[in-house]
């Protein structure tokens, strides 16, 4: 009798923890080792405060759930990576502050010629990478080249624009660019990450794979910041280069902590422990709880990203225009913008966001009506509708929502939705597979030009792994676009991507749920955070500083 | 009978098991709205008069969803535990009684099955299946079987050399009629009794498969896919992960507490 009552003190202990363990484990700190957090929670919270004190002017900390994956200047497509590259490494031309247009930044200057082939850059002469030597035309030269290579993302955006024999050394401290083709926004490629300018010295370590095994955890850039420490999967040190040929930063430390669990990220903030969190982190549900307490403020600018739902033209229902419109029909845009993104969001009919260049505001946008959808499906002879398939990502309450909104507004007009939650590289398989149905994700440009969003997103050559994840084809949308991007008229230029808007939208080869607004939490004390509407991964830690 | 009255452990799980039975059965008529139904005007709710457990994130009412979840934790449990049970008994049956080569395989093949750690061989089963309820269910039986196959077999161990085994034998009955017959009955005790405590680990392992994504897709009111899409909010809205989390509760206790109950009745080391 006496073991029975032990045994149920001990399995009541149990599942009381086990309770609490799934929902608390969560709140702990997530350490390469996990069971040591568990067991001495302790020291490990000590351990976090006394190295991220946020007391220290001069000492700032990031936090994202987003481990990065590797530091190569060139090879990575991960924003996470992005925003240390972009510290690390300077480019020709960079982008800064809110605009999208691209400022001075390596090159003081530069010269295109009439023809829009020829582009000139005059260097500072002044700027050196982290181990003294300067910054020459030689280096610029061997960067883009290992960065088409390398063959990576970053080769996207300089195929069929240059090659190898592109470049011509003028002197040292000048460079002469020869495209291949016209290819207008081709200046706004050269301040993306991908145009990073690497320390040619990284070509004694080449090995077998351009240096891609050799540069992953280290960095031999000239940016502001240098690479002092990184234990993967936990902190990312940033030390503020003391010879930097430009504007000395005045964060002397920045960390970059990985912390898995939003509600621990907030509540680090909440204590002071961290002074920035990831835009991308935290739901709008908790961003509205969070804000103007404890000396956090929700900073709300405007954003690029653009929530897309991709329709799989190839698809037997899906092929018909009549269905995807009806479809569009179907999707309750305003309550996805007020009840779900709590405002954070604002319509959108294309995907060319509002506020860049060729965004065509006069596009039919659907209005959320499910009787015009069940015309739609009866004209389309699936009166009695037919069962589809969503794929989402996990881990993302929101779109988890729209979806279960979905499926609540579809199962009205006789289509039963099935939502498939996938890891992040199971669905991007799917999807540039094109065994998808629906998919739902979103886009942000890397360079502000309608070029970037609607050759990936409607080009036919862009199919699957391009990113065109509706596998739309239509042969005007590929002349127009083919016509834009071979020329340097901007009036031409704006024309097109207005009609391929029009045409997208009468088509519906995706819905577009929303344009959100960037909006990220932050101590009240941070001073200079602007977010960019195109690069809203980057945080301009060179110029920010805490009172 | 007397046993089960004296013991207040016993009885207790006999209780908890027996309410959650009825609610799953009775789920239409307990719950007051239909689990499914969103309105995104009333989400995050705390609990009332008209929500009893509150709303969830896109306004959902969380009593009727723990209610209809009650379904889906017992269709697991019990369809993982009938599908291992059998498979188990059967071929630990077969490998004691058999001996030999036969033993060797069958052993072997549980061996390299009980090595890997249960949940990680069921959470890389249901990676590669896909997330579904089903693959889970199935991923489940995949890992749960080699123990009964381990309980049976060393029970067949121990009664094939009986007297009443060995009369059998002498009088020329056919080894299979024998095993199943006279040697399976009185060597399946232990096993039901694990098959009882496990209908509640089952059921907690099927809501941990979900609260890491793998198991159950949204909308459907499981309690593990409840559990993890209400973390987030947990701070300011305590409800929407307190409920299912005391539903799970709830259940492993019941089926634990008349697991442990059953053994004392029916071990005969107990006796």
């Amino acid at each position: 009798m006496k073991n029975k009552k032990w045994f149920f003190v001990f399995a009541l202990a149990a599942l009381l923890l086990f309770v609490f363990a799934v929902i608390i484990n969560n709140d702990t700190p997530k350490t390469s080792d996990n069971t040591d957090s568990k067991v001495e929670p302790g020291t490990k919270e000590e351990t976090i405060v006394e190295t991220t004190g946020s007391g220290t002017k001069d000492v700032f900390n990031f936090a994202t759930n987003q481990d990065i994956p590797h530091l190569d200047p060139h090879g990575t497509s991960a924003n996470t990576s992005f925003r240390v590259t972009y510290m690390l490494y300077d480019r020709l031309v960079t982008y800064d502050g809110t605009t999208t247009d691209v400022i001075p930044q390596l090159a003081e200057k530069w010269e295109i010629s009439d023809d829009g082939l020829t582009y000139t850059f005059h260097m500072n002469e002044e700027a050196k990478f982290h181990d003294g030597t300067p910054v020459t035309a030689e280096a610029v030269k061997y960067s883009y080249t290992r960065a088409m290579d390398v063959g990576k993302s970053a080769a996207g955006q300089f195929k069929n624009v240059i090659n190898k024999d592109s470049f011509e050394v003028v002197d040292e401290h000048t460079i002469k660019i020869t495209l291949e083709k016209p290819f207008a926004p081709f200046l706004k490629t050269l301040g993306t990450v991908f145009a990073n300018i690497v320390n040619p010295k990284l070509a004694d370590n080449h090995g077998s794979d351009l240096g891609e095994t050799y540069i992953a955890d280290k960095e031999m850039g000239s940016g502001p910041y240098i690479l002092e420490s990184w234990d993967r999967g936990q902190k990312l040190v940033l030390k503020a280069n003391e010879d930097y040929w430009g504007t000395m930063p005045t964060l002397k430390t920045v960390n970059i902590l990985i912390v898995n669990e939003p509600s621990t990220a907030r509540l680090m903030m909440e204590k002071g422990e961290v002074d920035l969190i990831d835009y991308t982190m935290i739901s709008p549900d908790v961003l509205n709880q969070m804000d103007g307490k404890n000396g956090v403020t929700i900073v709300n600018s405007p954003g690029y990203q653009i929530d897309d739902i991709a329709i799989n033209t190839e698809n037997e229902y899906l092929k018909d225009a009549k269905v995807r419109q009806a479809l569009a029909h179907a999707v309750n845009y305003d309550s996805i913008i007020n009840d779900i993104l709590l405002g954070g969001a604002k319509r959108i009919g294309g995907i060319v966001p509002e506020g860049m260049f060729g965004y065509n505001a006069d596009i039919t946008l659907y209005d959320f009506d499910l009787e015009k959808s069940k015309a739609l499906l009866k004209e389309a002879g699936y009166e009695k509708g037919f069962p589809l398939e969503i794929a989402i990502s996990e881990n993302n309450e929101v779109r988890k929502n729209i979806a279960v909104m979905m499926q609540s507004d579809f199962k009205k007009i006789g289509i039963d939705l099935q939502i498939k939650t996938l890891a992040w590289p199971t669905f991007l398989d799917l999807v540039t597979t094109g065994k998808h149905q629906l998919a739902l994700a979103a886009w942000t440009p890397d360079y502000a030009d309608p070029d970037y969003n609607l050759w990936y997103f409607a080009h036919s050559s862009s199919k699957g792994p391009g990113f065109n994840l509706a596998f739309y084809e239509n042969s005007k949308v590929d002349q127009l676009l083919e016509e834009a991007r071979a020329t340097v008229d901007e009036g031409v230029r704006d024309k097109n991507y207005q009609e391929i808007q029009q045409i997208m939208s009468d088509e519906v080869p995706y819905i577009f749920p929303a344009q959100r607004t960037v909006q990220a939490p932050m101590k009240d004390w941070v001073k200079g955070y602007e977010i960019n509407p195109m690069n809203t991964w980057y945080v301009p830690f060179q110029k920010m500083t805490k009172d | 009978m007397k046993k089960i009255l004296s013991s207040p452990l016993t009885m207790l799980g006999i209780f908890l098991v027996t309410v959650l039975f009825l609610i799953a059965i009775f789920a239409p008529i307990i719950a007051p709205n239909d689990p499914l139904e969103i309105d995104i005007s009333q989400k995050l709710l705390p609990p009332s008069m008209d929500n009893w457990f509150g709303t969830d994130e896109v306004g959902r009412d969380i009593f009727s969803r723990i209610v209809y979840g009650s379904r889906i934790s017992l269709k697991i449990g019990l369809l993982v535990v009938l599908i291992a049970f059998p498979v188990g008994t059967v071929l630990g049956a077969i490998a004691g009684f058999a001996g030999g080569i036969v033993d060797q395989v069958i052993m072997r093949i549980t061996d390299i099955f009980i090595s890997f750690p249960g949940i990680i061989l069921a959470m890389s089963i249901a990676a590669a299946l896909g997330p579904s309820i089903e693959n889970v269910l199935l991923a489940l039986a995949i890992t749960w079987w080699p123990w009964y196959t381990r309980i049976v077999r060393s029970s067949v161990l121990q009664i094939k050399n009986a007297e009443f085994v060995e009369s059998a034998r002498a009088v020329g009955m056919n080894p299979l009629i024998i095993l199943f017959k006279e040697v399976l009955p009185n060597a399946i005790a232990p096993a039901s009794i694990q098959a009882s405590l496990d209908l509640g680990f089952v059921i907690l392992a099927a809501a941990g498969l979900s609260f890491i994504g793998l198991g159950a897709q949204p909308p459907s009111p499981e309690w593990g896919a409840m559990l993890a899409s209400s973390r987030e909010i947990l701070r300011d809205s305590w409800w929407a992960a307190t409920f299912p989390g005391l539903a799970i509760l709830w259940t492993v206790l019941g089926f634990n507490l008349l697991g442990d109950g059953l053994r004392d009745i029916m071990d005969p080391k107990n006796r």
